[in-house]
């Protein structure tokens, strides 16, 4: 669903300086888009209900539980590649609807949904940050 | 009444079988289509003669690091990034067979190598590097990016943007689903089709071989635009641009500009007619009337680009316009009946009217 206003959660002004999001535009839609996955990404059990059934009160509860932003952007980059535990090409839409069905106890969004689109914009927006070329490494060479 | 429902259950159970049996069928047919599906993805890939120079120049070979050549090459850089695997290297080769020769022509197996691609796009002959040339990555002597050469690897590291025209926010595939049912007048695949993920994959090795940074603008994504402002501000005028366009386009786009097919193979794409784009494309006047004028002025006429004036490409391409081409899904099923019977009616008719036009002697001044 399309909104165009976008809840201000906590620490967003911090991340969007921090990040040079305002580099796409102050109130553009691909930057709402990076808020809303930024609220999904650090808020999951506000933003991305309908998908989890873990609650803020849970230890582990949103995808920054376990991923850093800069973890999600790298993953990004190198997404779609072949796994050999699953024996074919994997996309990063795909890892990301595996973690709502998994790690975070819910359901799968389908692929044209905010929850996984959204998520791929913030990874976008981190990578041009961080200056990341396709199958950029972590390492850094 | 005792023998009605015997015979009755028998029927009832008759029906369920026959059910069942089709079911049973479509998922066997289903299952043989996957194991089709899991062979080709498995098969060696047999590259067209350009994806052959293209993806070797670029040393795309399966190995834990990749390093691009060209970028050391022409920028002196030494990018190494993650490699590439067998399956992911084949399907990069894919992608590129698929943006070079869409529907499979200079395949054995024909489009059955292409994923089927035939079966998403109408005319017989489009195929991507009509208008992303060079396999989306076109290079000028100096072996740098064409400006506004609607390059694949800049449109992917952009690709998530907000788009104008359909006030969406477009991935890669959405993108690549566009130019299947406007640039082809065709139908839309599936995001998570192999043909469209091929591409995706291609489009991203693309971008690693000229080393473009996410999220970055690239000149060379795109076409550049001529809008009216860059012209003299004459107007448009498409009588001109019809002669502009007998002058230096007819000889290989055709003098009603249904492009030239010999012996099954496209030498010129149709730039009108039922094997042209539709009306819902940005490469038509009527929705976009900057985009066309930039493709021409930098990309024809093939030989002599950069030959023509902003007036003359604006000119030429509302031209281009005013001839029968399909209507797009946004026209509704009046336009595209019309339009039908255009592009049946026209081309004859014209002919015909330019067989008397001949018997004419000429003026001076004409
Ligand atoms: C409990 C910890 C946990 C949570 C919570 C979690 N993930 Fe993950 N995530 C993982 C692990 C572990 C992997 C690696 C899994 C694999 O390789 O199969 C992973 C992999 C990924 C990847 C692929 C990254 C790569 O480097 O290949 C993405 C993208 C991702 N997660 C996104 C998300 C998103 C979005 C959320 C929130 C909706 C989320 N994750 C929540 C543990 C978690
Ligand atoms: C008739 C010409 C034409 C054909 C054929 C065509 N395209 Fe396009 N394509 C365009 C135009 C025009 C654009 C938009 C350029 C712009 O916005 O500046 C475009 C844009 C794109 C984009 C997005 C580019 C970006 O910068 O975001 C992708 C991806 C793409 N095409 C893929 C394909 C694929 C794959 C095929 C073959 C199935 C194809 N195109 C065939 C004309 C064409
Ligand atoms: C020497 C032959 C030649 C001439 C002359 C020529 N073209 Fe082309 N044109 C091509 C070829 C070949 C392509 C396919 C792209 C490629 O291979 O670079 C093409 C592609 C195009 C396309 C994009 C294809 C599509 O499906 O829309 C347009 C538009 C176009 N030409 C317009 C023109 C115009 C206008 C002129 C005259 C100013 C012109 N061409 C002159 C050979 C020619």
């Amino acid at each position: 669903m399309f909104r165009s206003q976008v809840s201000n959660a906590p620490g967003w002004p911090q991340f969007r300086a921090a990040y040079g999001v305002d580099s796409f535009g102050g109130d553009g839609y691909f930057t709402r888009a990076v808020q809303n996955g930024y609220n999904l990404f650090y808020f999951t059990p506000d933003y991305g209900k309908r998908f989890t059934r873990k609650t803020a009160a849970d230890a582990v509860h949103s995808c920054s539980s376990c991923h850093t932003a800069e973890a999600l952007a790298y993953g990004l980059v190198n997404s779609d590649r072949f796994d050999a535990g699953l024996d074919r090409r994997v996309s990063f839409e795909e890892r990301v609807m595996r973690c709502y069905a998994g790690p975070m106890d819910g359901f799968i969004p389908t692929l044209y949904d905010p929850a996984v689109r959204d998520i791929r914009v913030l990874a976008r927006a981190v990578a041009h940050h961080l200056r990341l070329s396709e199958g950029a490494r972590t390492d850094g060479s | 009444m005792e023998a009605k429902s015997v015979s009755a259950v028998p029927a009832k159970l008759m029906k369920i079988a026959l059910i069942v049996g089709a079911l049973c069928g479509l998922y066997l047919m289903a299952l043989s289509s996957h194991a089709e599906r899991d062979q080709l993805r498995k098969a060696s890939v047999d590259l067209t003669p350009n994806c052959k120079a293209k993806l070797e120049g670029y040393g795309l070979v399966a190995a834990e690091h990749y390093r691009s050549p060209y970028v050391q090459a022409v920028n002196g850089v030494d990018s190494t990034v993650r490699g590439y695997s067998e399956q992911d290297v084949r399907s990069i080769q894919r992608g590129c067979n698929i943006v070079d020769d869409l529907q499979g022509q200079l395949a054995k197996r024909g489009a059955r190598e292409r994923w089927n691609a035939d079966r998403f796009v109408r005319g017989t002959y489009t195929t991507c590097i009509h208008c992303h040339q060079s396999g989306g990555d076109k290079h000028d002597t100096a072996g740098k990016p064409v400006s506004g050469s609607n390059n694949l690897g800049a449109s992917w590291v952009m690709a998530d943007m907000y788009d104008r025209f359909s006030g969406l926010i477009m991935s890669h595939e959405l993108r690549q689903m566009q130019c299947y049912i406007n640039a082809s007048n065709g139908f839309k695949p599936n995001s998570a089709d192999d043909l469209i993920r091929d591409v995706t994959a291609y489009s991203r090795f693309l971008s690693a071989a000229l080393d473009q940074k996410m999220g970055q603008r690239y000149a060379e994504q795109g076409l550049d635009e001529i809008p009216f402002s860059a012209t003299r501000r004459r107007g448009d005028d498409y009588v001109r641009g019809a002669h502009v366009y007998r002058e230096k386009c007819a000889n290989c786009h055709g003098p009603q500009a249904l492009g030239m097919v010999v012996q099954g193979k496209v030498l010129y794409p149709a730039l009108a007619g039922p094997q042209s784009f539709t009306m819902d494309s940005r490469m038509y006047f009527g929705t976009l009337n900057s985009l066309m004028p930039g493709f021409i002025c930098r990309n024809m006429p093939l030989g002599a680009e950069g030959s023509l004036d902003n007036q003359d490409c604006r000119d030429i391409a509302y031209y281009l316009g005013t001839l029968p081409r399909p209507a797009g899904d946004r026209q509704g099923p009046l336009v595209a009946a019309w339009q039908q019977v255009m592009m049946g009616v026209m081309p004859p008719l014209t002919r015909y009217a330019e067989s008397l036009g001949r018997n004419h002697t000429e003026h001076p001044g004409d």
